[in-house]
């Protein structure tokens, strides 16, 4: 194990013993869903594919697609997206 | 929350991104900052998005090279829609000019409503107004309403209480006039006693000024004293009053009254006066002779009721009515002669009398009349003031 991963892995260790939420330090994206028409990204890492039946998007854990019908980005800043529509489904790719 | 709001305010446009790797440069603009919402697939190349003004500025620069092309489909807010009006310079002027003599003309007064007014004149109330500086047209800061409802107030004895407030545009001034203030007792009173109006017998007694002669249960007759003025009547001193008070009574009343053996009811005459009556469509049109009319006989009658017109001519010998003496029967008599009666007694008794019993009868004589009686109960204020001649304690005979 490298001395990076190493320490990556100490600082987690440290963190979850002082029992902070993990999104404080996570870069993995957290999605939020209001119903079923109403869907919060954050900390995405940019578009790489936008229909109105499917979105997919860059995160850190790898490719998030969206699954729905006639889907909007509603808005669309560095860190947050905002999708209305009807979503059908949400998945990591592969 | 205020996202729409604001960006409505500051305008935006409504582009079409038409190209190849559209996701790639939506995502270099959102690292470049441009703020771009809404954005929707619309095909297989192009892309529809809600950009800023600002946001568009910068956007065109990062086209170049990119294969991708713009098209504003709409603009939309409220900038973009005051920027059509910059050429309109006199619209403008003339908004601005409303605006200004809006403001001020709301900061005068236009309207003076004065509620609760009924014996005092508005015009006093006005002219009270404007001696305080305030009519129509004045400043509203020119009011001070507590000072104004004291000056209303003190303006009018008949005003208990006035009040002011501004509504806008409008003054409103309420008034409160004072009730009729109580009379005071006359300090300097002609001596009187009380004195009974007819016969009867006290049921009560109740002496304001003065003293009492009679108590309840006493039977007292017509002119008799019942409270007297005179308090003390000795060769010292005489002490006289007005007498003040109520007594009540009990008070029998007859009536009579005979009809018969003939009375007098409306008969049909012997002239005859000719009339026409029209009927059509449920109403009755009649050309009325000059009296009342007792009888009538058809002369001639045509009908048009098969016809969708629903019409009937009459014409009538209609008989006038005259009072005429004639036999009545007894039931007649009897109801004639209680009508006079009842027409006696409701002539007769005083208006503050509260009957207590009423008994009525009717006996049919030989002559062939017939006589009613009613005996009425009432109980009533007997009492009758009666000023002293002298104030040497000389009572009035």
């Amino acid at each position: 194990m490298s001395k990076k991963k190493r320490k990556i892995r100490l600082g987690r260790r440290i963190l979850e013993s002082l029992d902070i939420p993990e999104e404080c330090y996570s870069a993995a994206a957290k999605i939020t869903l209001w119903g079923k028409e109403t869907l919060l990204i954050e900390k995405h890492k940019g578009i790489f594919s936008c229909e109105e039946e499917r979105v997919r998007l860059f995160t850190n854990l790898g490719i998030l697609r969206i699954d729905g019908e006639k889907l909007t980005l509603l808005e669309l800043s560095n860190e947050r997206l905002y999708i209305t529509g009807k979503v059908e489904g949400i998945a990591y790719e592969a | 929350m205020f996202t729409g709001l604001w960006n409505y305010l500051s305008g935006y446009v409504i582009i079409e991104l038409e190209g190849k790797a559209l996701e790639r440069f939506l995502n270099r603009l959102t690292h470049s900052g441009v703020e771009i919402w809404h954005i929707r697939r619309t095909g297989i190349n192009t892309v529809t998005a809600h950009i800023s003004i600002a946001g568009f500025y910068a956007l065109r620069p990062m086209l170049r090279g990119q294969g991708i092309r713009v098209h504003i489909l709409q603009k939309r807010g409220l900038i973009i829609r005051l920027s059509s009006l910059r050429f309109r310079k006199v619209l403008l002027y003339g908004w601005t000019v409303a605006a200004v003599l809006l403001i001020a003309a709301s900061r005068r007064i236009w309207f003076i409503e004065i509620t609760g007014l009924d014996t005092v004149p508005q015009q006093n109330i006005l002219s009270v107004l404007a001696q305080n500086g305030i009519r129509e047209g004045a400043w509203r800061s020119a009011v001070h309403t507590a000072p104004l409802g004291n000056s209303i107030m003190a303006s009018d004895p008949r005003i208990a209480w006035a009040g002011a407030h501004l509504d806008g545009v409008t003054l409103r001034v309420d008034i409160l006039e004072a009730g009729d203030a109580a009379k005071l007792p006359d300090h300097d009173p002609v001596p009187a006693s009380i004195y009974a109006s007819s016969d009867g017998v006290v049921s009560s007694v109740t002496v304001l000024e003065g003293r009492a002669l009679v108590r309840e249960g006493d039977a007292v007759k017509a002119g008799q004293e019942l409270i007297t003025g005179i308090l003390r009547n000795d060769e010292a001193n005489l002490i006289v009053t007005r007498a003040k008070g109520t007594v009540l009574a009990q008070v029998v009343y007859r009536f009579t009254a005979s009809a018969g053996p003939k009375i007098l009811a409306p008969q049909a005459g012997e002239e005859v006066e000719r009339c026409t009556r029209i009927s059509a469509f449920g109403k009755t049109f009649f050309s009325r002779p000059a009296t009342d009319y007792a009888q009538e006989t058809a002369l001639f009658e045509g009908s048009l009721t098969n016809c969708f017109l629903p019409l009937t001519v009459q014409t009538l010998a209609v008989y006038p009515t005259v009072m005429k003496e004639i036999t009545a029967s007894e039931s007649e008599l009897r109801q004639a002669a209680m009508l006079a009666a009842e027409d006696a007694m409701e002539r007769a008794l005083p208006e503050h009398a509260r009957i207590l019993s009423k008994e009525s009868t009717t006996e049919y004589r030989e002559d062939g009349s017939v006589e009613a009686a009613i005996t009425v109960i009432t109980e009533e204020n007997i009492g009758i003031t009666k000023e002293f001649e002298a104030t040497n304690g000389k009572q009035p005979q």
